[in-house]
């Protein structure tokens, strides 16, 4: 389901309806059942994957704290994980929903993977026992590790194997062949769950921080399944912390009319963003970045300029609207975006780009890696560490390793030119603030060349045909919509209006009231001429 | 906005807010409707039907006028006064180009739409032995232009007989008219749908084939009704919202937003036929393309014609819409001529903005043609159980 579709909107005044007619343990109920229709929507299959994650992160969860589960802890993630297999994998979820409809049957309601459920779920559940045994056992160190651990390699295995699995036998193969040995890849029809890396990070920073005595567990298991699995944010972010989100989850929420009018304000800001501009312009970037013909300077250029447009616009709006509608909830997600295409600097790009990725690999990888807190080796290590892993964890393609690397040698390069300066900041005149401006706005156009290519010979091809001019200014793609040409014109105003103010984002407060509704309705104008655009999925859920 | 004060109570905070959030709604109302009414001042689209020439902001923001209200606008009874449009296309009398004779005297017929006639055009510019004639309508789906060759006299006298066929309107082939599907253009003329049954065609008749019909049929509600009804019955992409005329046409917002709805059920379709994969052989669309070029084929070699399958692989289609069909093609050794053999659908370059081929592409394919045709009608030794095109 998607954010800019009619089924979205209907969905969520049901859902906001309810909501508001609920008390607080309703509401989060009828939120945890909402967020599993939202994600059963692509496909109900994996929806156990996530309710299989939820449990055993729960439950590591409370042995890290405690190392003791009540009998209420185990029995009722046993029976809903078990019920989630039965009904998820042994039958054909959507076959049932249809002959429920009254459309008859066209396939048989129960699937072949039935018996691999019953022979799994008792199996599971011999495997759990021991492990309980095997941990409650232990001291409490190393019962602590020993979960903490476990949470991760469960995570871990489940992103790799639906995320990674081909792409590393595949390059295996490819690596074996280059020296002269012939393997046959055994590939497995995967498809990638939606949202999986979202939701699996978000998941292992709930472990991690209770075994750094950060955040104490949850004994409602069904909150924390509300946790992982909370709709407006689960399929493309922002990757929340347990910190953050989970005592509002837990505790009762009061919704404020504040949030109310900022949440409507994102929502329709979100949808200006990504059906006015980004949807506008991804017919240019697709039929470029798809060409198989002749690609001149103009092309290469243009098509890597709109795709840097679309992907802040797209990516931001769904931040934006998931912020948005968890606020008519009263509940406050993390902010993800900063104005980041006003970065002077490498590193300040990811300190406002996806900043709920970028400060969980902060703190979860580049620190425990050792930070910055070493010799500048090190240190360099550490951040291409660091940006390589950040940049497969977009996707498992070379080109995104090729990205995270790039981003890595920038951010090293940026600290080793400060180390040479001896630790001093260039002097912020009108000239070098401007040229920082250009210089890292070259610098995040090629990144976006890398981040978008489709084979590492597109990228060979764009990058030479962009420095040797070839082909000049013949322009071969197709135009943006008139929706995007005017939706960036009126959100450059507005950025550069937010950040002459500091970057605030209610900076419109501020303003009189003719202005803001003047911006308002252009913004609802826009989407509204923008609804004629082919409506493209986020380009975040592919990850 | 001024910042409440450490007196100020909660309450009295969220009523300041909620006044606001209310009044700034006022605001962002009234410039939509200052929007709403200023677009139509500013763009209104010329009101006389013989005006061909709208510019393109008065054509974007009437793409969204319903159907019937664009037809009532366009229309006249009298075909000297009405919009040139509503005459294209017509079954009744139906309208063939026969371009000069060549010394041969051999005539080939194209059906199609625009990219039919381009290539007749080409054809008829390079071939030394071939004459073209075509009968083609404006953005014609196959099911039209098989229906035009069911109803056309004139082919018995050429030689051979070319159908066009490309992805992009292929969903569109369970559609009795163009102005079902076709929400850019008001295009009234009407088409043959057809359905399988039993794996047989079956042929549905439109409920009326000639502008004088249909003119008048639109001055007579109870009979426009009717014919809406048939529409309704057979055609796929009907849609009463998007057809019938309302006092909302009036609103910008609201055409935008019919547009947006059209744009939307246009993908859902297309998305139903073709996936990453290519076409999905089972989906009507396909079976009945696949049924009609055989049933083509058959008809025209019983009237001693040769009959050709022209595919034109639009623009970001690949070679899907010849993947689709090249089974049957070979199985009844139909001749075709596919366009990805000689222009590379995944090049821009290769395409007009308006997505027709460029003139030196229309020039090989025509090419392809005469050499496909000659093969055919043994004017030319060559590997003949190649049926395909070559460059």
């Amino acid at each position: 389901m998607l954010f800019n579709s009619l089924e979205f909107l209907i969905f969520l005044a049901v859902v906001y309806a309810l909501y508001r007619a609920l008390p607080f343990r309703g509401q989060n109920w009828m939120l945890l059942v909402a967020s599993y229709v939202f994600y059963g929507w692509w496909d109900w299959r994996f929806l156990f994957l996530m309710i299989f994650t939820t449990s055993v992160d729960y439950w590591t969860g409370l042995m890290i704290d405690r190392g003791r589960l009540r009998s209420a802890e185990i029995v009722v993630p046993v029976v809903f994980l078990s019920s989630a297999a039965l009904v998820l994998v042994g039958c054909d979820v959507g076959e049932i929903l249809r002959v429920l409809r009254g459309g008859g049957r066209s396939a048989p309601v129960l699937t072949s993977f039935l018996p691999y459920v019953l022979i799994g779920i008792p199996a599971f559940l011999m495997i759990g026992t021991l492990t309980y045994r095997l941990l409650t056992s232990m001291s409490e160190d190393r019962r602590r590790r020993a979960s903490v651990a476990l949470s991760i390699v469960v995570q871990l295995s489940v992103l790799g194997f639906f995320k990674y699995f081909n792409f590393f036998t595949e390059s295996l193969v490819e690596a074996l062949g280059s020296v002269g040995i012939v393997a046959q890849a055994s590939r497995f029809e995967i498809v990638l769950p939606v949202g999986i890396s979202f939701y699996t990070f978000q998941a292992m920073s709930y472990s991690i921080d209770i075994y750094r005595r950060e955040l104490k567990p949850t004994d409602r298991f069904f909150d924390f399944a509300l946790f992982v699995s909370f709709f407006p944010q689960l399929v493309a972010g922002p990757i929340e912390r347990a910190k953050n989100l989970l005592p509002q989850i837990s505790l009762p929420r009061a919704v404020t009319s504040d949030q109310i009018q900022r949440g409507v304000f994102l929502i329709v800001f979100g949808l200006f963003k990504k059906v006015a501009i980004a949807d506008g312009v991804a017919g240019p970037v697709d039929t470029i970045f798809g060409s198989g013909g002749t690609i001149t300077w103009a092309d290469a250029f243009i098509g890597t300029l709109l795709f840097t447009i679309q992907i802040y616009t797209d990516f931001s709006a769904y931040s934006d609207i998931a912020r948005g509608v968890a606020k008519l909830f009263g509940i406050e997600l993390m902010v993800n975006f900063r104005q980041p295409y006003f970065s002077k600097s490498p590193r300040e790009f990811w300190q406002r780009w996806h900043i709920s990725l970028s400060t969980w690999l902060g703190d979860y990888l580049y620190r425990p890696l050792g930070g910055n807190g070493g010799r500048l080796a090190f240190t360099i290590r550490n951040l291409m560490l660091t940006m390589v892993i950040g940049g497969l964890w977009h996707g498992a393609a070379w080109n995104f390793v090729l990205w995270g690397f790039y981003n890595g040698l920038l951010i090293s390069l940026q600290r080793l030119t400060y180390v040479l300066r001896g630790k001093r900041a260039f002097t912020q005149t009108l000239l070098t603030v401007t040229l920082m401006f250009i210089g890292n706005g070259i610098l995040i156009l090629y990144g976006r060349l890398l981040f978008r290519a489709e084979s590492f010979s597109q990228i060979w091809l764009f990058t030479s045909v962009l420095a040797t001019g070839s082909g000049g200014l013949d322009y071969g793609g197709t135009m943006p919509r008139l929706s995007a040409v005017g939706g960036v014109l009126l959100l450059t105003v507005w950025e550069v209006a937010q950040y002459r103010r500091g970057g605030d984002a209610r900076f419109y407060r501020e303003l009189p009231l003719p202005i803001v509704g003047f911006a308002v309705a252009c913004m609802i104008f826009l989407t509204f001429m923008g609804t004629s655009n082919e409506p493209a999925e986020f380009i975040y859920f592919q990850f | 906005m001024s910042l409440p004060s450490s007196s100020t109570s909660s309450s009295e905070t969220a009523l300041i807010g909620r006044r606001r959030a209310l009044k700034l709604s006022g605001w962002v109302l009234l410039f939509l409707i200052v929007f709403d009414i200023g677009v139509n001042l500013l763009f209104a689209y010329p009101p006389d039907p013989r005006d061909v020439n709208p510019n393109r902001l008065q054509m974007y923001f009437d793409y969204g006028r319903s159907m019937e209200g664009r037809l009532r606008r366009g229309t006249r009874a009298d075909p000297k006064l009405t919009a040139p449009i509503t005459l294209a296309g017509w079954y009744t009398p139906l309208v063939a180009v026969q371009r000069e004779p060549k010394p041969s005297g051999q005539v080939v017929t194209i059906y199609g739409n625009s990219q039919s006639v381009r290539l007749a055009d080409a054809l008829q510019n390079s071939s030394l032995s071939y004459s073209a004639r075509t009968v083609a309508a404006p953005g014609a789906t196959v099911n039209w232009a098989y229906g035009a060759f069911l109803r056309d006299e004139g082919a018995k006298q050429g030689e051979a007989v070319v159908l066009t066929i490309m992805p992009s309107n292929l969903p569109m082939i369970r559609t009795m008219s163009a102005m079902t599907w076709n929400t850019s253009f008001a295009m009234p003329y009407t088409a043959d749908v057809f359905e399988l049954e039993n794996s047989e065609l079956v042929r549905h008749k439109p409920p009326y084939e000639t502008f004088e019909d249909y003119a008048s049929r639109l001055d007579d509600k109870a009979a426009w009704h009717e014919a809406r009804k048939v529409f309704a019955r057979y055609d796929s992409f009907y849609d009463a919202f998007l057809m019938e005329k309302t006092v909302l046409d009036h609103s910008t917002i609201v055409r935008l937003l019919r547009r947006g709805w059209a744009q939307r059920r246009d993908a859902r379709v297309r998305q139903s036929s073709l996936n990453r994969r290519g076409f999905n052989p089972a989906d009507d669309s396909v079976e009945i393309a696949n049924a009609i070029i055989a049933q083509f084929a058959a008809k025209a070699r019983l009237q001693g014609l040769v009959p050709v399958i022209y595919i034109v692989n639009s623009r970001g289609y690949g070679d899907q819409m010849f993947r689709a069909l090249v089974d049957t093609l070979e199985k009844h050794g139909i001749p075709y001529v596919s366009s990805h053999l000689v222009v590379d659908p995944n090049d821009p370059r290769n395409y007009l903005p308006d997505s027709h081929f460029t003139d030196a592409n229309d020039q090989k394919l025509a090419n392809a043609l005469d050499r496909v045709l000659n093969i055919e009608l043994g004017q030319l030794t060559g590997p003949h159980q190649y049926r395909g095109a070559v460059q």
